[in-house]
């Protein structure tokens, strides 16, 4: 197994996830602006001030920390694009060669996502499409500009229900327009898992994900809770970071 | 059996002598034992890495912002005590600052534990607070602390002094695994955020912990377990109790001058 170095940036919410998580497993913490290229697997949180950079570089080899999927630490968004953070007790994904999802560990036993007492609801009988765009760092990040405009087109061969455009800023809260969604479409939101547990099948453009939910089923309208599960087991709190539980799940996804 | 360490500095007291306190604990404990800094505003990056077993967090409990939005900018809470007096058959004020009040001063700490909680290891079995002003002397482990760690039948450890004096409270063991453990933290927050500390004789957090101790010992019938020893008759029971062989306790401004307790405090 190649040694894994933690990187962190100028953010004290990369800073102390990532101290978090190379002290609950005994590894090498260094400044980013110290990483040299080499062989070893890289880790950090988030794509922000250079971390980007180097994930794309080295295209697989890396631990990407975010936040998680259900049940995140608590943020709000402002108006004037901020992100306020309330906490970091909250959940924060841990993927190994993906920002979005561990493709290479689909773990589907349900206890860490019934430990999370998320009641799941039943399908919804709407009719609207939600098309939830990705942030501009993330449209960047993965350079789909168009991303919006070509998803629309691409979901207009399959169904011909009204489509409404929805981002983290709206006014209109993503609740309310769950409400009468007929199923939701991003290119790998974690508002996707959401929206499955509210009873509204997802679907995503991202490859890793899309094996979940591909925009050309979308008329199937088929909530897929295998996926629910696998991301519950890939999400920690920074406490569990410290556990024998997470120690093995690192060995299993560091291969 | 696991034990963590938690306190809370900002800036500023990192630069007078928290630094210091954390590099000693990094050269004497134990690397079993872990020390969560709960840090007031933006931390120096050199904390980081200063050991493997020393953890920084930011300062970011809502139920202590909520606190500060209520009280605050109030004065009184920030220990300001007016006395209105006749001399000389004239009605004067007198303005003066007692840390007895100073409800805002004292309430980083309970607030701190409080937040604490949600980033300790699950199996943790004992949270020692200590102030940020404590001096580590040589090394220590687990079994080094065991005579003053509370058993099952005792929710905290404490330093206990004889009236009038109220407990030092800047070294408290909490038994996580006691059934009461949580409530006792939380009735302390709940303390603060109703006001209630405002109806209470003092308002530093030593003679909140002693007064919701107290109601837990009468009401639940709770166990705490005094670890004063000898020190009980004494204003300075931590360099007089056992823990002064690991470390010494710089309290005041006299003892943190000069970097150590005084002669005269150990009996």
């Amino acid at each position: 197994m190649s040694q894994i170095e933690c990187f962190y940036t100028s953010h004290f919410i990369n800073r102390t996830v990532i101290q978090f998580f190379s002290k609950g497993l005994g590894l090498p913490l260094s400044n980013l602006d110290k990483y040299m290229e080499n062989e070893n697997i890289f880790a950090s949180y988030g794509i922000l001030r250079g971390t980007g950079e180097i994930i794309k570089k080295k295209n697989s080899k890396f631990i990407y920390l975010d936040h998680g999927y259900f049940n995140a630490s608590s943020r709000k968004f402002t108006k004037e694009k901020k992100t306020i953070l309330n906490n970091l007790e909250g959940y924060f994904r841990v993927i190994r060669d993906d920002l979005y999802f561990n493709i290479n560990y689909l773990n589907k036993k349900t206890e860490r996502f019934d430990n999370l007492q998320i009641n799941l609801k039943e399908k919804r009988k709407g009719d609207i499409i939600i098309v939830s765009e990705p942030t501009s760092n993330t449209l960047d990040f993965l350079e789909i500009n168009n991303w919006t405009e070509s998803t629309v087109n691409e979901l207009k061969k399959y169904t011909d229900r009204e489509i409404i455009i929805h981002n983290k800023f709206s006014e209109i809260p993503l609740n309310s327009l769950l409400e009468k969604a007929f199923a939701f479409v991003s290119c790998q939101s974690t508002a996707g898992f959401y929206a499955i547990t509210e009873g509204v099948p997802a679907y995503f453009t991202h490859k890793s994900l899309s094996q979940y939910g591909n925009i050309k089923d979308v008329e199937k309208n088929e909530p897929n809770y295998d996926l629910l599960y696998v991301a519950a087991n890939s999400q920690w709190k920074l406490r569990e970071f410290f556990s024998d539980e997470f120690a093995e799940y690192m060995n299993k996804i560091n291969f | 059996m696991s034990v963590a360490f938690v306190t809370t500095i900002n800036k500023n007291l990192y630069d007078q002598y928290g630094k210091r306190f954390i590099y000693e604990f990094a050269e004497f404990a134990s690397g079993k034992i872990k020390l969560f800094i709960i840090f007031e505003g933006e931390y120096p990056e050199e904390i980081l890495n200063i050991n493997k077993n020393i953890i920084v967090i930011p300062f970011l409990s809502q139920d202590h912002q909520q606190f500060m939005k209520y009280y605050g900018k109030l004065y009184e809470a920030n220990g300001v005590r007016i006395k209105t007096f006749v001399e000389n058959s004239q009605q004067k004020i007198r303005i003066n600052n007692d840390y007895r009040f100073n409800a805002i001063k004292f309430s980083y700490k309970p607030f701190s534990i409080h937040q604490v909680l949600n980033y300790l290891p699950e199996n943790l079995d004992y949270l020692i607070w200590t102030d940020a002003d404590l001096r580590c002397k040589k090394k220590f482990d687990i079994d080094s602390l065991k005579n003053f760690l509370p058993s099952d039948q005792f929710l905290m450890s404490y330093l206990g002094r004889k009236k009038p004096w109220y407990s030092e409270c800047g070294f408290l063991i909490f038994n996580m695994a006691h059934k009461d453990f949580q409530n006792y933290i939380n009735r302390v927050i709940n303390i603060y955020k109703t006001g209630e500390i405002f109806s209470l004789e003092q308002w530093h957090d030593s003679w909140i912990w002693d007064h919701v101790r107290n109601e837990f010992e009468e009401d639940h019938n709770t166990g705490f377990k005094n670890i004063s020893g000898r020190g009980y008759e004494l204003e300075h029971p931590f360099v007089n109790c056992g823990l002064e062989e690991f470390f010494d306790h710089l309290k005041g401004p006299s003892r943190k001058q000069t970097g150590q307790s005084s002669p005269n405090d150990f009996k």
